[in-house]
């Protein structure tokens, strides 16, 4: 028994030097290709990207690994540590590489399409990676991409404040209805699409890259908190937050005696003109995030416009309660967004 | 006779059995997608998996101790590990990978021929059934050399794990074969 211990120990030691070895080959190919810019693909921002596509030639991490290898007539997942790479295959993903293959496959993307950091949410990344690798949509001769259909079908024609309130309300449906995810997602482009054209419209002397700030972007953060505290009911997953001059205000910590749930005991107060919301997270690292993206949202004034969005949202009250209750079935999920000052208004991308 | 017809009884209505299955395959076979299809009813969004997964999955009185282990090439040298005790292997074979079924076939006798296996059955679950360019379970069959195997109990089963057919049919004959024992 001792033997067959001391054999196998040997044998993961040799296992463990050829596994440096190839780390060493694939670390050096691996700052080939990153060396010039920083963000060249999702997966750069990740500390390891530990995958690759041996069809394609691109270096991915392990979570859009998960969403390659479902795209098998394109792409062939392998891990660079765990898989036995042929050299052919090591020497076409010297050849190409993110930089490379991101020129091909990224040569066309639109202006206002939403691009997802390795932060967002799953739809967006998923959606991302099958708009870029499988569907080809942002390559040199893609054609005419259909979330620009929008543009002179569906809104062009409608005066820009009742275009924007039926937009919200068929976003707030996509979601509650069970939309298939690549809709959900070429409709936040359409929607993008739009704004993009009103703006160029509006100021036609600025660049694309200025009105690009302009448009509706995704959640500044997106995650679970629970409610807590007296039990009179508020709307679920909403609470507005307003301008700090205007009475409202986050703290960290929770009133003397509030119940804390399990693990979720860092609490968060948020005050505003009405009464007090309390909410707990799970660690104090979450909870600086929330109280951080808060007072963000607290300490921007609100535009004019964002005063009507605010009406426009409230009256269409019901629709939106039966969104969040779809959501978060038995916690609260918050979403702020970071162009209004309402948590759930925005398109909820998940 | 009493005695036969409260053993009938025991055998049929009381008696859980616990089988222990190891479920194995090349990567991106399909392995963590069946396991969480069978445990969940649902089709989840997976990862490679490095290391294993284990569910208990209770069908028709049995209950599965599923063992789901990664398969990318270097992790393959550990499946042996988790031979022991292992009742039924469920060999998961992506039917649409015309380039790795010879690769698959190796990994698959390579196993059985470790004397822990020996008595273990074998159930290949022929799975991405519903992709075009899908091999039958005949030709499955033919490939992976089933046919050349002696003294072993073994099936292939045609599969599709996110609309979950061929799933509860490949559980089916693997209580089947068991509950002769």
């Amino acid at each position: 028994m001792a033997m067959h211990k001391y054999r196998e120990t040997g044998k993961q030691r040799q296992a463990y030097k050829e596994r440096k070895i190839i780390d060493h080959e694939w670390s050096a190919l691996w700052l080939n290709n990153t060396k010039s810019t920083v963000v060249i693909s999702l997966c750069m921002l990740v500390s390891d990207p530990e995958w690759g596509s041996c069809s394609v030639g691109v270096f991915i991490c392990l979570s859009c690994s998960g969403v390659h290898r479902n795209i098998t007539n394109i792409s062939k997942v392998k891990s660079l540590r765990l898989s036995h790479w042929e050299d052919l295959e090591v020497q076409f993903m010297s050849e190409r590489g993110n930089e490379v293959m991101k020129a091909v496959y990224e040569a066309n993307v639109p202006v206002y399409y939403y691009k997802p950091t390795h932060k967002d949410c799953a739809v967006l990344k998923e959606q991302w990676i099958r708009a870029k690798y499988d569907r080809q949509e942002f390559m040199e001769n893609s054609g005419k991409p259909v979330y620009e259909d929008g543009i002179d079908q569906r809104w062009y024609t409608d005066e820009e404040g009742a275009g924007q309130r039926t937009v919200s309300q068929q976003t707030i449906r996509s979601f509650s209805e069970g939309w298939h995810a690549q809709e959900i997602v070429d409709w936040f482009n359409s929607i993008r699409a739009v704004q993009l054209h009103y703006l160029q419209v509006a100021f036609p002397g600025a660049s694309d890259t200025e009105l690009k700030t302009k448009l509706t972007r995704n959640f500044l953060k997106e995650g679970y908190m629970e409610k807590t505290g007296p039990r009179d009911a508020f709307a679920k997953g909403e609470v507005f937050l307003g301008y700090r001059d205007h009475g409202y205000s986050v703290a960290a910590g929770l009133p003397a005696g509030t119940h804390c749930n399990g693990s979720w005991q860092q609490g968060i107060t948020i005050q505003t003109p009405d009464r007090s919301y309390l909410f707990t997270c799970q660690s104090e690292a979450e909870q600086k995030e929330w109280m951080s993206v808060f007072n963000t949202l607290i300490n921007t004034p609100m535009s004019p416009r964002e005063y009507t969005e605010v009406v426009t949202v409230r009256s269409h009250r019901p629709v939106r309660d039966k969104l969040t209750d779809t959501f978060a079935p038995t916690r609260e999920r918050e979403r702020a967004a970071d162009t209004t000052h309402s948590i759930s208004e925005k398109p909820g991308l998940d | 006779m009493g005695i036969l017809f409260s053993r009938l009884f025991y055998r049929l209505y009381i008696c859980k059995r616990d089988i222990r299955i190891l479920m194995v395959g090349l990567d991106a076979a399909g392995k963590t997608t069946i396991l969480y299809k069978l445990k969940l009813g649902e089709v989840v969004s997976t990862l490679p998996t490095i290391g294993f997964n284990v569910e208990r999955v209770d069908y028709k009185n049995i209950s599965f101790t599923v063992w789901d282990v990664g398969g990318q090439t270097k992790i393959r040298s550990l499946w042996k590990y988790y031979f022991q005790f292992t009742q039924a292997l469920i060999f998961v074979v992506d039917s649409s990978d015309h380039e790795r079924i010879e690769t698959a076939a190796e990994e698959l006798h390579m196993m059985l021929a470790e004397d822990e296996m020996r008595d273990a059955i074998l159930l290949v679950l022929a799975n991405k059934q519903d992709l075009p360019k899908a091999m039958s379970t005949q030709e499955l069959t033919d490939r992976l050399g089933l046919h050349k195997m002696r003294g072993r109990q073994w099936f292939v089963q045609g599969a599709c794990a996110v609309q979950g057919s061929g799933l509860y049919e490949g559980l089916d004959w693997l209580s089947d074969q068991l509950s002769k024992r």
